[in-house]
């Protein structure tokens, strides 16, 4: 069977994280508003701090908050699914419904509790109320990826392939995480969790902070607009290395970074703008921007958005791209106000405008050494205009 | 145009009671597959996964990562090649870890959880265990939707085939009191484990495809007429019994109620060696599905 080679748009994207949901919001806190994580030991019995999304989605009622997250995301994009019949859904998840089991887990031990857990505890709980909200024909395949921080990376990866080959036309990409304790704990149990704010890619970085968040990106082998983001290429594979820590050779990622550039035909001077994986641990960042080194000049930025939404896990990928996508289309690679203190001369101190950026890079590197790398061509003009931060 | 097949080789199955090929074919003679009933002797432990692991890793790994490991070490990675993608399917993952870790947080009200239990709780820890005792590097990707998760094979199989000349499949489930919370459902659950190898067969008309999918039970029923042998999940063997021509089977014996039952069902008649045509069913939720097999 000869292969098609379709282009891959980006025709829609968006996320819900401590940044906001809309791209006012979340420009307006990259720019100003810098979010501040919420410290309350009482709601997960956990005293270091997590990134929240400030919405509470009492518009979608009953819904568990993952559900409800996923459907404003779904929301904005009601003119395509209305338009649409059929459509692949690839949904992206590490936590699932434990957050509602631990609330009723006692409750189960003491069987006083009518919580099914076949119905509510995994991945089917969401793609199940996806698929009911829209009438029958509407929805068609739908599957959810789990391999922790790199769960939405594979979604791009295997969308992206499917539509390239022409096997579908069109998907909606979507990745959820919402905090729980067995995820807050269990983080900490490991030694990785911050006391503070998480500081990705400086000196003073002391781990991670968790973060709920989601992200939605609808592919399309034609694009809507001139300016829509392009899946130039995305690569995976694994370190088989350690079950937590990355191979500090980097040798994978490097592996997948060179495999992402070779399917999109361009080289590394070619990317303006790397959106590391990031996440404040000493041993990620150590490792991710001691490959980005090798691979990269200095004219190419890299920062993490980390510092923003904290780590959301499954979700982050999708949830990074969409952000990014609004980043640069307003011109600017933000970075917080009081960033200091690099660990790479690439990854610039303060705000900068995002001029010639053709492509940017996204990595997400997941427990068990699980690496995606997503390169995408941004078909922005060159010239970004004269706007201030 | 020509219908394009998929091979299935390099096979292996684990329960508790069947550590080889060879032990199902003789439970196919002894007409094992030819009713709904579950040996006695099924249960909830299988011994010796961890033997032949020469890993001190192997301490650490659940019952599903061990699994996992057997399952495709002596199946679909057997003949593993560096570009070969490996998917897992797995219904509820690392599930017992995880029900230890809720367990202490909520019953113990513990502020912190032993630092082996949480990153064996992602959905990718068996593929993790298995690539980092290998020293392999190839693409992983776990699949899991619950009990939904043999739909979400059927569906990303039929795609798969499409743009993927050879992968590997590993699916399995492990046994866990966290089950036992359930007030629901009602599923005889025993752990199982099936790996293989899926092969695009450019060479001859012979293996499997995907013929039909989201009909309704009568027409299901109108198709089966020209098949020699139907391997049908437990209710649809329940309502086929003696109303077929074809010699009717089933995989519940060794599967029972898993969701991903019909991952091991569509390598059966490969086990068995069903020459001639085969029609591997299954449904979700009242939509009917059919995979030829023709040997």
């Amino acid at each position: 069977m000869k292969m098609q080679k379709n282009r891959v748009f980006i025709t829609y994207h968006g996320s819900a994280s401590s940044l906001g949901i809309t791209t006012d919001e979340i420009l307006q806190s990259l720019s100003q508003n810098k979010p501040e994580p919420r410290t309350d030991e009482k709601v997960f019995n956990f005293s270091k701090p997590y990134y929240e999304i400030s919405n509470s989605f009492k518009e979608y009622g009953n819904q568990v908050r993952s559900s409800a997250i996923i459907f404003s995301l779904l929301d904005k994009c009601k003119d395509f699914i209305d338009s649409h019949e059929n459509i692949p859904v690839f949904l992206s998840s590490s936590t699932g419904g434990i957050r509602e089991t631990e609330c009723n887990y006692i409750d189960l031990i003491n069987k006083k509790s009518s919580y099914s857990v076949f119905e509510n505890h995994f991945f089917n709980k969401t793609s199940t109320d996806v698929k009911k909200r829209y009438p029958e024909g509407k929805i068609g395949e739908i599957f959810t990826f789990s391999t922790a921080c790199s769960s939405s990376g594979h979604a791009i990866y295997q969308a992206a392939r499917l539509i390239r080959a022409g096997v579908i036309d069109y998907a909606i990409l979507l990745g959820i995480d919402i905090i729980s304790k067995t995820t807050l704990i269990g983080f900490d149990s490991l030694q990785l969790v911050s006391d503070k704010a998480s500081r990705p890619l400086t000196e003073q970085r002391d781990g991670l902070t968790l973060g709920e968040g989601a992200g939605i990106l609808i592919l399309e082998n034609k694009s809507r607009t001139p300016n829509d983001f392009e899946i130039a290429g995305v690569a995976s594979g694994v370190d088989g290395h350690h079950i937590t820590s990355p191979d500090p050779s980097g040798a994978n990622q490097r592996k997948c970074i060179y495999s992402a550039l070779d399917e999109a035909g361009v080289c590394s001077d070619d990317v303006g703008y790397v959106n590391a994986h990031g996440t404040g641990t000493k041993m990620n960042d150590q490792v991710e921007l001691s490959v980005l080194e090798d691979i990269f000049s200095k004219k190419t930025l890299v920062t993490s958005l980390k510092s923003y939404v904290g780590h959301t896990l499954g979700a982050s990928t999708i949830a990074e791209i969409a952000i990014c996508i609004d980043m640069l289309r307003s011109g600017f690679i933000y970075q917080p106000t009081d960033f200091s203190d690099p660990i790479s001369p690439l990854i610039p101190l303060k705000t900068v405008k995002a001029e010639n950026i053709r492509y940017f890079l996204k990595n997400s590197f997941g427990f068990g050494g699980n690496n995606v790398s997503v390169l995408i061509k941004t078909n922005l003009d060159d010239n970004s205009g004269e706007k201030d931060a | 145009m020509e219908q394009e097949f998929t091979y299935i080789r390099d096979i292996h199955f684990i329960n508790s009671n069947v550590s080889s090929l060879d032990s199902l074919r003789e439970m196919y003679s002894n007409g094992l597959f030819s009713d709904v009933k579950l040996p006695e002797n099924l249960s909830q432990e299988i011994p010796g996964l961890s033997d032949n692991i020469k890993s001190p890793l192997k301490r650490r790994m659940s019952q599903l990562s061990l699994g996992v490991y057997q399952a495709l070490q002596n199946g679909g990675a057997k003949n593993l090649r560096e570009d070969d993608e490996i998917y897992l399917f797995t219904s509820f993952a690392e599930i017992d870890t995880s029900n230890k870790i809720i367990a202490d947080l909520e019953l113990n009200q513990s502020k912190l959880v032993s630092p082996v239990l949480f990153h064996n709780s992602v959905h990718n820890t068996p593929l993790g265990y298995y690539t980092i005792i290998n020293k392999y590097h190839n693409y992983c990707l776990a699949v899991s939707d619950g009990i939904n998760t043999g739909k979400s094979f059927v569906d990303l199989i039929k795609f798969l085939v499409r743009i993927n000349p050879e992968f590997v499949i590993v699916a399995g489930d492990e046994y866990s009191s966290f089950y036992d919370l359930e007030v629901k459902y009602k599923y005889q659950l025993y752990p199982s484990f099936v790996s293989y190898k899926i092969q695009k067969n450019v060479d001859e008309q012979k293996g499997f495809f995907l013929k039909h999918e989201n009909c309704s039970w009568e027409q299901i029923k109108s198709f089966l007429c020209d098949y020699e042998y139907v391997f049908a999940d437990k209710e649809s063997f329940i309502e086929l019994k003696d109303k077929v021509n074809a010699e009717l089977l089933t995989d519940y014996p060794i599967v029972g109620d898993a969701p991903i039952s019909i991952i091991t069902r569509l390598a059966l008649p490969f086990i068995l060696s069903l020459h001639g045509k085969t029609a591997v069913i299954g449904h979700f939720k009242g939509k009917y599905f059919l995979f030829e097999v023709v040997l």
